[in-house]
């Protein structure tokens, strides 16, 4: 019994060294996704559709409320049901909307690339199917349409085939695109750059940015999830092509704050950023 | 009623009994998922709460012990038929007696895995029917399969068992048993390999529906062979380590000489096995994060660049501790070796050269510092630290440990041995010449990868494998030839080994415990918010979602390490009743034909000097 004992405290004490090693080395943070409870009924979809869509990195990085001229994807949201009516022919307006979610490419407005918007319910951006139709009641009901539970039912019958997955999506030929480069090279470059000091990346620790001085640019956790690599790509090449709104990312002269990288950066250091940063997930 | 001639007689009503209990049991195992699938589809949840503890610990914890006991009672089997195949050759029965002694251990281990098993399928249905629903659809073919080589692998390993005496004169049967027991278990991890895998890396799958298109291919992904060797290999380590453990507790509370003696061979044995298996398992691992990385890239980051980086520190402690506590329970029995006192000037420079490589391979490559530190520094990186913090180093570093490893079991296998072919002293400096060739060529693609892109790193990584398994091959051959006929210095003193090395056992034990569950973990987790890895339709939706922190999880592994300990104590416990007193010692145990493994070619002399303390 002594020796078993002592046996017994010694694989306790081997477990603790290492339990103990765990708990110094860095941690990451571990909360539980907070799902946003969708519910059922309109107002409480709407609610939850509110939520989603201002979402960090969700739909608001591209499209916009109310006027924005700079807004890369069409702004006036608040207008898109009236908008839909007329759309697409042979199409109602919450068919057409559903649509626009589930498969982009199928139809795109003049003037806007095609590729631009990856399909919500995939991944990275995975909204599920009754988050889709919380975002579609709340920008229904922004343009002043009343939502009832009629206009809900319509929503899931428009769903439906897109639920089953037996609609193609529409691929459309790329205007331009990038090679595939090195994601893991790319993360290393992201640090020699010192990309860091100025944009959040959460979960990834290449040094501590200072209230003060941190923050300069928009948060690039999950960028992958709601834009392309062209975008991405536009963004470190010419900053001012789209300007995320508020938050101080301009200066006075209403220019980004993003110095310019002509000189020093290659176009493989380009291709690898784009590769490591379009492949961030988003953390809901 | 009789079965294969010879075999124990079991009554006719027993007979039935156990027919007809396994009958049942089949039944019931094949037709639980998809009847529980249908209950499952009426009630429509996705998830359900376990009380307390949540339902993803419970899961967790039910999951790890079920594969902690398996990897026991499918790595023992393995290494039990070969000891049996070498006492039937060599005609010795201790190696027979030894094979005994392993599998006695695994009969109870049986059973707690089977009962785990269960405990585990209870709580994927309750807890989590939409995934178990969704990968029931995909493999229920396989779930059949797997209940029928459950029944097979449980006739062959009581049979093995029990039918041992019975048959020591048809020796040819018994091992086929043995082998079919193997045979069973196996394939039974192959099957349940190919859902764990299907997970991380699904395929035959329409990745928007998730409906199957091609069974096949849902089954051989791109991560499933990879998986296989790996697990073989590791259940090969990790039964070797536990039985080693055994052996050393044994020890411990023995006060007879003779069963001192039994138990410090079983233990040098078990950790012979581990140590043998836990050198190509590095490679295994690496082969299957680069088939992961190739079928989805983003999961290399976040292993080893993003959220897993720090749980790859701590593995690399798990690893580095199993590798020194290997060569430190080597260097301390060359101290019951005589002769092994000359190998002793060499032990102080191999440890500086582990605890080197070691360190290296621990290095984190960021380090935590602010803005002002990073700007003192002047760059992202610490200036020295920063270099070593790359895979290029660090595989550099654990190809050099293997070499040392093996470097310690060569002087162990000759430490009581002088050679006496005329070509000994070229034959030793031949072997130098490929130790040291292999260490440059290792430690050249070390510093290569430093200025080559990332696919040719992954590429030099093979070179590195390839010149120390090629080393390893080559100089253990010229050792075997080296010294055929050789004068052995004297008897083994099996038993006498100081206390501490058979705690040395005991840690190698407990760390390949804990090592299990930590990579258990980053398995799990590597799928991130996804029970299939890349499959909207399968995203995790439940309140636990995200891994937890490695804090939680290491509180988690050291608590079901602890936990395991206890049932595996217990069960050596009843072990220990079955046969207590059941070990005799027809001969001395000091083999009298050369070192551990025995060799029957060897001449005797006797010790002319002191032999040294351990």
């Amino acid at each position: 019994m002594k020796v078993y004992l002592k046996v017994v405290l010694f694989v306790m004490a081997v477990a603790g060294v290492f339990a103990y090693f765990g708990n110094v080395v860095p941690q990451f943070s571990a909360t539980p996704t907070k799902q946003i409870k969708v519910g059922e009924t309109p107002a409480e979809l709407i609610r939850a559709g509110k939520k989603i869509f201002e979402r960090e990195d969700s739909c608001l990085s591209c499209h916009a409320i109310g006027e924005d001229p700079k807004a890369r994807c069409p702004d006036h949201m608040e207008e898109v049901f009236l908008k839909a009516t007329t759309r697409k022919e042979g199409m109602n307006a919450i068919e057409y909307l559903v649509e626009s979610l589930y498969n982009p490419n199928a139809y795109v407005v003049e003037g806007y690339p095609k590729n631009q918007m990856k399909p919500v319910n995939r991944p990275p951006m995975s909204l599920s199917d009754d988050e889709i139709k919380a975002v579609l009641t709340y920008l229904i009901n922004l343009g002043g349409k009343e939502v009832n539970v009629q206009l809900v039912k319509a929503i899931d019958d428009a769903q439906k085939p897109f639920k089953t997955g037996k609609i193609v999506l529409a691929e459309a030929g790329a205007e331009f695109s990038l090679p595939e480069g090195d994601g893991a090279q790319g993360r290393f470059t992201y640090q020699e750059f010192k990309c860091w000091q100025c944009h959040l990346i959460q979960g990834e620790h290449f040094g501590k940015i200072k209230e003060e001085e941190g923050g300069v640019g928009p948060g690039l956790t999950g960028i992958g999830a709601v834009q392309t690599k062209l975008y991405i790509a536009e963004s470190i090449v010419n900053p001012n092509a789209v300007l995320v709104k508020g938050k101080g990312y301009t200066g006075d002269d209403g220019l980004s704050k993003m110095p310019e990288y002509h000189d020093s950066m290659t176009l493989r250091n380009l291709i690898d950023i784009v590769a490591y940063l379009s492949k961030l997930k988003p953390k809901k | 009623m009789q079965f294969f001639g010879a075999m124990p007689k079991i009554s006719k009503d027993n007979g039935y009994y156990l027919i007809g209990s396994l009958i049942i049991i089949t039944i019931l195992i094949s037709l639980s998922p998809p009847l529980v699938a249908q209950q499952v589809s009426r009630l429509a949840a996705d998830y359900r709460n376990f009380p307390l503890i949540g339902s993803r610990m419970a899961v967790w914890i039910a999951a790890q012990f079920h594969l902690l006991f398996a990897a026991f009672v499918l790595g023992v089997p393995i290494f039990a038929v070969i000891c049996e195949c070498i006492g039937a050759a060599t005609k010795d029965e201790k190696y027979d007696r030894l094979a005994k002694e392993f599998t006695r251990l695994l009969m109870l281990a049986f059973s707690i895995t089977a009962t785990f098993g269960g405990i585990l399928l209870f709580l994927l249905i309750g807890l989590y029917p939409k995934i178990f629903n969704y990968l029931t659809g995909i493999f229920s073919p396989t779930m059949y399969f797997y209940s029928g080589l459950f029944i097979g692998e449980a006739i062959c390993i009581y049979l093995y068992y029990y039918a041992w005496d019975s048959l020591k004169d048809n020796k040819k049967l018994h091992i086929t048993l043995g082998i079919l027991l193997n045979f069973f278990g196996t394939l039974i991890m192959f099957t349940a390999n190919a859902w764990a895998s299907f997970m991380m890396s699904p395929a035959g799958i329409n990745m928007d529906s998730g409906e199957l298109i091609n069974f096949w291919q849902a089954i051989n992904n791109p991560t499933w062979w990879a998986l296989n060797i790996h697990r073989f290999i590791a259940n090969i380590a990790f039964g070797g380590a536990l039985v080693a453990a055994y052996a050393a507790f044994r020890f411990l509370v023995s006060m007879a000489k003779e069963q001192r003696a039994h138990y410090d061979w079983m233990g040098y044995v078990g950790n012979f096995i581990a140590m043998l298996a836990l050198i190509p398992l590095p490679f295994a691992g690496y082969k299957l994060v680069r088939d992961l990385y190739a079928h989805n890239s983003s999961t290399l980051f976040t292993l080893m660049g993003g959220e897993f980086s720090w749980l790859f520190i701590i593995q690399a402690a798990f690893i580095g501790t199993l590798f020194i506590g290997a060569n430190y329970y080597l260097w301390l029995g060359l101290g019951r070796i005589p002769g092994g006192h000359r190998y002793m000037k060499y032990i102080i420079y191999m440890e500086l050269l582990i605890f080197i490589c070691q360190i290296i391979w621990m290095t984190p490559h960021t380090l935590v510092a602010t803005l002002t530190e990073a700007r003192k520094i002047g760059r992202a990186h610490h200036p020295v630290l920063g270099i070593f913090g790359l895979m290029a180093a660090k595989n550099t570093a654990i190809n050099l440990i293997i070499l040392v490893t093996f470097l310690s079991f060569i002087l162990y296998r000759r430490a009581n041995r002088i050679a006496t072919v005329s070509w000994a002293r070229t034959g030793k400096i031949l072997q130098g010449m490929v130790l040291v060739v292999t260490a440059a060529i290792v430690i050249y693609y070390g510093v290569k990868g430093y200025f080559a892109s990332a696919d040719e790193r992954f590429g030099f990584s093979v070179y590195q494998v390839l010149s120390v398994l090629t080393c390893m091959i080559v100089v253990w051959i010229l050792d075997i030839f080296i010294f055929l006929g050789a004068k052995v210095v004297g008897t083994i003193q099996w038993g006498k080994m100081p206390e501490r090395s058979q705690y040395v056992l005991i840690m190698i034990a407990v760390v390949f415990v804990l090592t299990m569950t930590l990579m258990g973990f980053a398995r799990s987790g590597v799928r991130g918010p996804y029970h299939v890895d890349g499959l909207a339709l399968m995203a995790d939706t439940s309140p636990y979602a995200r891994n937890p922190s490695l804090s939680f999880a290491t509180m988690m592994f050291s608590i079901i390490a602890l936990s395991f300990f206890f049932i595996t104590s217990f069960i050596f416990w009843l072990t220990g009743l079955e046969e207590k007193g059941a070990v005799t010692v027809s001969e001395p145990m000091a083999l009298s034909k050369g070192s551990a493994l025995g060799s029957s070619d060897a001449q005797i002399i006797e010790p002319d000097t002191p032999q040294p303390e351990g």
